[in-house]
């Protein structure tokens, strides 16, 4: 029993007692839990005839994930003691929330004398007398949502366990039943629920039973065991029923705490169903055993086709029954017209929620032999049992175009690969002569004995020997610097008479006409620059080989630098040029001379 | 100046002489179309006198020599066509279907995979294209190597890439000369419609067994009228030289 709820914005607010029948010395703990929301505070508590307020309220809040879904909630407990016997009403409580009122329902509560026993628990037996009643702790409820139905209806079976005990292990036996086709539905569901003021977990399994013959069929009982864990209490108390419950062999540890374990049996007892048979009465003749509530739909595909080619059917029974052993709906017109095939059929249960619900699709090739304009029409007929009379949905015909077989097939629709031919040689000639000469060449000429092939081959050689000798050579000249200094000097100096040329003050002109020749000669004399001496050039060339002119020459090309340098005057720009030349000249010979 | 004449009358003889086999060429074409097919053959013959040839020549040939029956002689031209051009299809699909004609049916001796490959792959090449092949390989070769002297930050790339060429390098050069083997081999076709094979080279000698026309074979060595031929099977006899066409 919800005490009180309100789906708005998923808002719940609701009232629930630890117990409902207890002694004057027990205490009652009253949970105010208002989930879905945690912006709220107590709500306020008028005062209750026959409690009385101890302590309270204890408020905790909680925020549960449960498969991505955010579940919040806030508990405000509340402890009374009786203060009377008999019937203590809790008076139902409103909460303003969001601007929005929540109202829980009121709760009866029945108080005994403390001295008293209160009610035996069921399953336990009458070896101990406790305050706890077992049966409102843990309790099966086995239904069938009808008793009486006929042949083929859906029923579906509940069966659920409640408690608000902790238990360890739940076993459940599903019934054997006889004369009933079985279909699961779902798998065990778990929710909470308020009974009579009580909050208890429930676990529910659910089973749709399909009746396959008439009469008084019986389910039979369900069992189900379980292990309650008691919480030692054994402190608090020390009222004398207690003791006896914990020298019980059952007696244990859980995580730390002192818990009293005790198996129960928990048996339902068996449902009878009656089965009455499908009445005679308004019977169609195609009937073939649908009993729910069906709907169908019809297609043809294709529309246009020639005689000869396939249009298939696609019938789909749609809703609540026994979907999975429903014949194919019946097919009436011109069938002689038409080849036909046996259907295939393929079931898609679309939801197991409180009973089996969804479509059969029915597949039928038909094949017209002539032209037709109209496809065969379908019926379906079934049961319906919550009105008990017989239903039959047409649909149909179609209109359809079939062309004559011989008429080209519409470009829609390609060829079947029977019709497809690999493309065969009919018969077997040599292919035709070539009308290109294409590259007309002596007899027996080939590229391999022309001489450029012989080049081909010779040519890399060579080029590689050569820039093998080269690089060697460079690799050689290049650890003697005087060698390259002294191949290198007449280069240079020419170079740097160049530079001197473009120069337009005479008399750093001259400096680098008389640099350059210096430079020179130290190069090819193997000297330093600083050790030439322009007085003793002629000794130093005499040496080398130079003839006598030549001597007179470089001398007097240098004493004119020499001169211009110190006094200025003399460079004019003609004898510039002139010098310039005379000693490039004289660069000539001493080249060879060195040689 | 009399020099630069006479290069001019060359060059110009030359370039006519090509236009004139051309010519002679086109025209067997016509008369082939015609289905003058003797007509034909002669204008391609006269091709061949003027010592020079090609692949569709070869070809033409062939075809001309199939319309006018001679299956030999038309089998010889096609291979001499192939020799030239080993990749066209046409002429592929044309050897096929003469030598589905023909009357002797010789197995090779069997080959070994590894050589059966490499021969497949030199046949698929004609012997001026490996030579082509090779040059390139070969002159890539050495510019890598001269790359190598003169690209001192490259070395290592080069080497490798030396390494690369240089196996590639061998393997066409063995298939170049494979070509090259393949190409001086000397082999013949039957052109009679049936030849007996004798055991020697004389009419005296006993008869080995009997060949057909299209018959291909190896030619051996030659004693006067007399040819030594060598079958694919492996077979060796002796057959007179003018039942037997050259490729």
């Amino acid at each position: 029993m919800f005490v009180a709820a309100s789906s708005a914005e998923e808002v719940q607010f609701t009232a629930s007692v630890d117990k409902r029948a207890l002694t004057t010395q027990d205490t009652l703990v009253l949970s105010l839990t208002i989930s879905g929301t945690q912006k709220v505070g107590a709500p306020k508590l008028p005062p209750i005839e026959g409690l009385n307020l101890i302590y309270g309220p204890a408020v905790s809040s909680s925020t549960r994930i449960i498969n991505g879904a955010v579940s919040t909630s806030r508990v405000f407990q509340y402890g009374f003691s009786p203060t009377k016997e008999g019937v203590v009403i809790i008076p139902g409580f409103q909460i303003g929330i969001k601007d929005k009122q929540y109202k829980s329902e009121p709760i009866e509560l029945s108080v005994e004398k403390a001295t008293a026993p209160t009610k035996g628990a069921a399953s336990n037996g009458s070896a101990e007398q406790s305050t706890v009643n077992i049966s409102d702790r843990i309790f099966v409820e086995f239904e069938a949502d009808k008793t009486e139905v006929v042949l083929n209806e859906q029923i579906v079976l509940s069966f659920r366990i409640y408690f608000n005990i902790p238990v360890d292990g739940l076993n459940y036996e599903p019934p054997v039943t006889q004369g009933f086709l079985e279909e699961p539905l779902g798998k065990q569901r778990s929710y909470r629920k308020i009974v009579k003021g009580v909050e208890y977990q429930v676990v529910e399994i659910q089973k749709a039973l399909f009746p396959l013959k008439a009469g008084s069929l019986e389910i039979p009982a369900v069992k189900a065991q379980a292990t309650l864990l008691f919480k030692s209490q054994a402190k608090k108390r020390s009222s004398s029923s207690v003791d006896g419950f914990f020298s019980d062999p059952f007696s244990d540890s859980f995580f730390g705490k002192r818990y009293v374990r005790r198996p129960v049996e928990l048996t339902a007892d068996p449902i009878k169903i009656q089965v009455n048979p499908l009445p005679e009465e308004g019977k169609p003749e195609d009937f073939s055993g649908a009993v729910g509530d069906f709907a169908i739909k019809v297609s043809a595909q294709p529309q246009e086709l020639s005689v000869g080619d396939p249009v298939t059917f696609t019938m789909t029974v749609t809703g609540k029954g026994n979907l999975k052993n429903i014949q194919a709906p019946t097919l009436k017109g011109d069938l002689d017209k038409f080849k036909l095939y046996e259907p295939e059929s393929k079931t898609n249960i679309l939801s197991r929620q409180n009973g089996i619900r969804g479509e059969k699709i029915f597949e039928v090739v038909l094949v017209p032999k002539e032209e037709v304009a109209l496809t065969p029409s379908v019926e379906f007929s079934y049961f319906n049992p919550d009105l008990l009379e017989y239903e039959t949905l047409k649909r149909g015909p179609f209109s359809l175009t079939v062309n004559p077989a011989t008429t080209l097939i519409s470009q829609t629709t390609s060829l079947p690969l029977s019709q497809k031919k690999s493309v065969e040689l009919l018969s077997q000639d040599i292919f035709y002569i070539k009308t290109n000469a294409g590259g007309l060449k002596p007899i027996g000429q080939v590229e391999y004995k022309k001489p450029v092939f012989m080049a081909g081959l010779t040519l890399p050689v060579v080029f590689y020997l050569g820039f093998l000798l080269w690089v060697r050579q460079r690799e050689k000249s290049l650890l003697n610097p005087e060698k390259v200094r002294f191949s290198q000097a007449g280069r240079i100096a020419r170079q740097q008479l160049k530079g001197a040329k473009s120069i337009k003050e005479d008399k750093e002109t001259m400096a680098l006409i008389e640099k350059a020749l210096v430079d020179y000669l130290a190069s090819k004399t193997k000297q330093s620059q600083g050790a030439i001496n322009v007085n003793e050039v002629n000794v130093l060339l005499a040496e080398k080989g130079f003839s006598e002119e030549e001597v007179i020459q470089i001398k007097t090309i240098l004493n004119a630098c020499e001169l211009a340098r110190f006094s200025g005057g003399i460079g004019q720009g003609a004898q510039k040029e002139e010098l310039i030349a005379q000693a490039n000249k004289w660069l000539d010979r001493a080249e060879k001379v060195f040689k | 100046m009399k020099k630069f004449l006479i290069g001019l009358f060359i060059l110009f003889s030359t370039m006519s002489a090509v236009a004139q086999e051309e010519s002679l060429f086109s025209e067997g074409n016509r008369l082939y179309a015609e289905g003058a097919f003797e007509l034909a053959l002669e204008q391609y013959e006269k091709v061949l006198q003027q010592g020079e040839a090609s692949s569709a020549l070869y070809f033409n040939l062939g075809n001309t020599a199939f319309k006018l029956d001679q299956l030999g002689q038309s089998l010889r031209y096609y291979k001499k066509s192939l020799k030239l051009d080993p990749r066209d299809p046409e002429l592929k699909y044309n050897i096929r279907l003469l030598e589905s004609q023909l009357k002797d049916q010789i197995t090779p001796i069997p080959q070994n995979r590894l050589l059966q490959t490499y021969w497949k792959f030199v046949r698929s090449w004609s012997l001026d294209h490996w030579t082509r092949f090779f040059l390139i390989v070969y002159g890539l070769l050495f510019i890598f190597l001269i790359a190598h002297l003169l690209m001192r930050s490259l070395k290592k790339v080069l080497l490798r890439l030396i390494l690369v060429n240089g196996i590639g390098c061998v393997v066409i050069a063995l298939c170049f000369v494979g070509s090259i083997s393949l190409y001086n081999q000397t082999n013949a076709i039957i052109l009679s419609k049936e030849v007996p094979a004798r055991f020697g080279p004389s009419e005296t000698d006993a008869l080995a067994f009997t060949l057909h026309e299209g018959t291909q074979c190896q030619l051996l060595s030659e004693k006067e009228e007399w040819a030594q031929i060598k079958l694919a099977d492996g077979k060796i006899a002796w057959l007179p030289k003018k039942d037997l066409g050259l490729i």
